[in-house]
């Protein structure tokens, strides 16, 4: 087990280097001038190349990606002239915001999902299965910024209970949890609910329940704990995604997470900030990612045994 | 419990017990009419082919038939004088596991795969003997020495195990709270040849060890009879001859026991061709008015397709549904073998 997790991550290591690469080359050819932004439009041809010179964009492809990792690896990844800070201290403040935001919406979509899911299963093919599954259906369909426009005229425009955007205090994440975890919670009902239909149709809920194991058991420990690994499955890719942070959601809310950081910086075309926020966004992916496979082990034992192998 | 069934040791009471499939398309006749009785410490051996209604009626006994589509349509089930389809959802529990405990057709799907075979063994123990996680567990341990695996691989996943070893557990886990009743349904099946002598010499000792009734369903008139005291065997869901080892080995008298002991290979003349019975087993949608076994039978008579046959006794022990008893001299010729 040790061992393929030290595996994994050596794995991890390459795909960053792949990913931080491909990152590079693409806003190496992406429009957008550093000396020309750090100087203005007002600036002469001499002054650009001059600076250009000096922050060595006129060196190969190669020593410019390497010097950037050399220094990706100390911890500076450069700095925004459209923020006007260091990268990683502007990423990290976002970081927090979106982190929250992620787990919030985590939070909601499987608190609602998991009970309305196994729900559906225990009463496959009657009404109240098929509400569910239209419901899910609706929360798939429905667009998030027009779920959270509809939220903010309800809870603050109508009700007041909740501002209608910015992150100041914690339960400012409420609404843009729920708008984010709308389409989330439906794809996590409609997975348990199929898992769940899978795993009760088994033999060995039969035995269980031959055992004199109560119903409820028989629902909650034992077919459970087998419909995790597709529940687990969509769950670590929609928080994986989340990490990525939520771009219209955010800009519904005016919220300050890492999406919003990273469109204004594609607007204003901070090459450096880009570069930074998508090698750093793609390292927390592949994490979380890892992480999941990780916990597949700890549910299924047979998944660990492969491992092991 | 009720008087009557202290005074006759009777465990397992089924009295006209009718099982149905209902689907939008069809209903599935699984089991008609069936009754039958287990005592104390007795084993009984129910023979069919495949879809007879065998497994229906083991599922049957314990409420497992699965509802929708499976529809108890009449019947009753007693277990020690209880009714089974009038219990509460606790009286269901402990008689399930506790008083009559089941082993399944097939060890590779039946144990939960994520979970030890000791916390599976053990978790029988805590539900019906309110002991500690501690003491369920050495009871776990003891178990699996007794079914031979040894104790220090109760912390492993049933995916560890193979088959043979598998079915160890499953016969573990019913064994472990000593019910008074053992369904043994098809146990060694889906075991390769070898492994099946060892589970059912295993199932002999512990059943001779623990004195617990048991109902073996088979197909294989082997098992039955090294391992039973009683034989009904099932055609097209119902019983349609019932009696002693003997009386059914010995004394064959329903058309189809006597088609199922022919089509056996006989191991004194091995180039002799197998007798199979003719034909297949009618659509349980769709069973005919009279004797479902009339149109693969050879002595049928007109009687027989329009008439359906009752269980008649023939002696104390042995019943037999056959309507060309009732003509005076009937008698089936058993091949000699």
């Amino acid at each position: 087990m040790h061992r393929y997790i030290l595996k994994r991550i050596a794995m991890l290591l390459l795909v960053m280097l792949g990913v931080s690469l491909l990152i590079f080359f693409i806003m190496d050819l992406a429009p957008g001038d550093q000396a020309l932004m750090i100087l203005g439009e007002a600036a002469t041809e001499e002054e650009l190349n001059a600076l250009r010179e000096e922050l060595g964009l006129f060196d190969p492809f190669f020593v410019r990606y390497g010097r950037y990792m050399w220094g990706f690896l100390q911890g500076d990844l450069g700095y925004s002239h459209k923020y006007l800070s260091d990268v990683l201290p502007l990423y990290l403040e976002r970081l927090g915001a979106t982190v929250v935001l992620a787990l919030a919406s985590a939070l909601f979509a499987h608190i609602l999902s998991i009970p309305m899911g196994i729900y559906a299963a225990l009463h496959q093919g009657k009404v109240s299965d098929n509400i569910v599954s239209a419901l899910a259906i609706v929360g798939l369909a429905a667009p998030n910024f027009w779920v959270g426009l509809l939220l903010i005229i309800l809870f603050s425009l109508k009700l007041g209970m909740f501002h209608s955007g910015g992150f100041v205090t914690l339960s400012d994440v409420v609404l843009p949890a729920i708008t984010v975890g709308t389409a989330n919670m439906a794809l996590l009902t409609r997975t348990t609910r199929s898992g769940m239909i899978d795993v009760l149709r088994s033999d060995y809920l039969m035995l269980a329940r031959a055992k004199g194991v109560s119903e409820k058991m028989v629902v909650r420990k034992h077919a459970l704990k087998n419909a995790l690994i597709p529940i687990i499955t969509v769950s670590g890719i929609q928080f994986s995604a989340m990490m990525g942070g939520a771009v219209t959601t955010e800009a519904v809310f005016s919220f300050p997470g890492i999406g919003t950081l990273l469109v204004g910086a594609i607007k204003s075309k901070d090459t450096v900030c880009v570069t930074g926020c998508l090698i750093l966004t793609s390292l927390l992916v592949s994490v979380t990612l890892l992480a999941v496979d990780i916990l597949y082990a700890y549910v299924d034992p047979r998944i660990k045994a492969q491992y092991s192998k | 419990m009720s008087i009557e069934n202290i005074a006759n040791d009777t465990i397992l009471e089924i009295k006209d017990l009718t099982v149905h499939y209902v689907t939008e398309e069809e209903t599935v006749e699984a089991v008609n009419d069936l009754s039958l009785s287990v005592k104390r410490g007795k084993s009984l051996g129910l023979v069919g082919e495949t879809g007879a209604g065998k497994t229906t009626t083991a599922l049957s006994i314990l409420r497992l038939v699965p509802d929708p589509p499976g529809r108890i349509i009449k019947g009753t089930v007693e277990i020690n004088g209880k009714d089974v389809y009038q219990a509460s959802a606790a009286e269901l529990e402990q008689i399930r596991g506790n008083e009559v405990a089941m082993i399944f057709q097939d060890p590779m799907t039946v144990l939960n795969p994520v979970f030890t075979v000791g916390e599976q063994i053990a978790e029988c123990v805590e539900i019906h003997e309110h002991c500690s996680k501690a003491d369920a567990w050495n009871r776990a341990l003891e178990m699996l020495e007794m079914v031979g695996i040894k104790a220090d691989r109760a912390n492993d996943y049933p995916h560890q195990f193979s088959g043979g070893m598998k079915q160890r557990v499953v016969i573990a886990i019913a064994l472990t709270c000593n019910p008074h009743l053992l369904i043994a349904d098809e146990p060694t099946t889906a075991l390769d040849v070898t492994i099946q002598a060892q589970v059912l010499e295993l199932m002999k000792d512990l059943k001779e060890k623990t004195g617990t009734a048991m109902i073996m369903i088979t197909h294989d008139l082997g098992i039955v009879a090294e391992t039973c005291d009683e034989v009904a065997v099932m055609y097209a869901g119902r019983i349609i001859e019932h009696g002693t080892l003997e009386d059914v080995f010995r004394n064959t008298r329903h058309p189809y026991t006597e088609g199922l002991f022919n089509s056996l290979p006989n191991i004194h003349d091995r180039k002799a061709q197998l007798k199979p019975i003719r034909g297949l087993m009618p659509d349980p949608s769709n069973l005919p008015k009279g004797c479902s076994f009339a149109e693969r039978c050879e002595y049928a008579c007109e009687r027989c397709f329009e008439e359906r046959p009752v269980p008649m006794k023939h002696s104390e022990t042995h019943t037999v549904a056959c309507l060309r008893y009732e003509e005076d001299g009937f008698q089936i010729e058993r091949s000699k073998k």
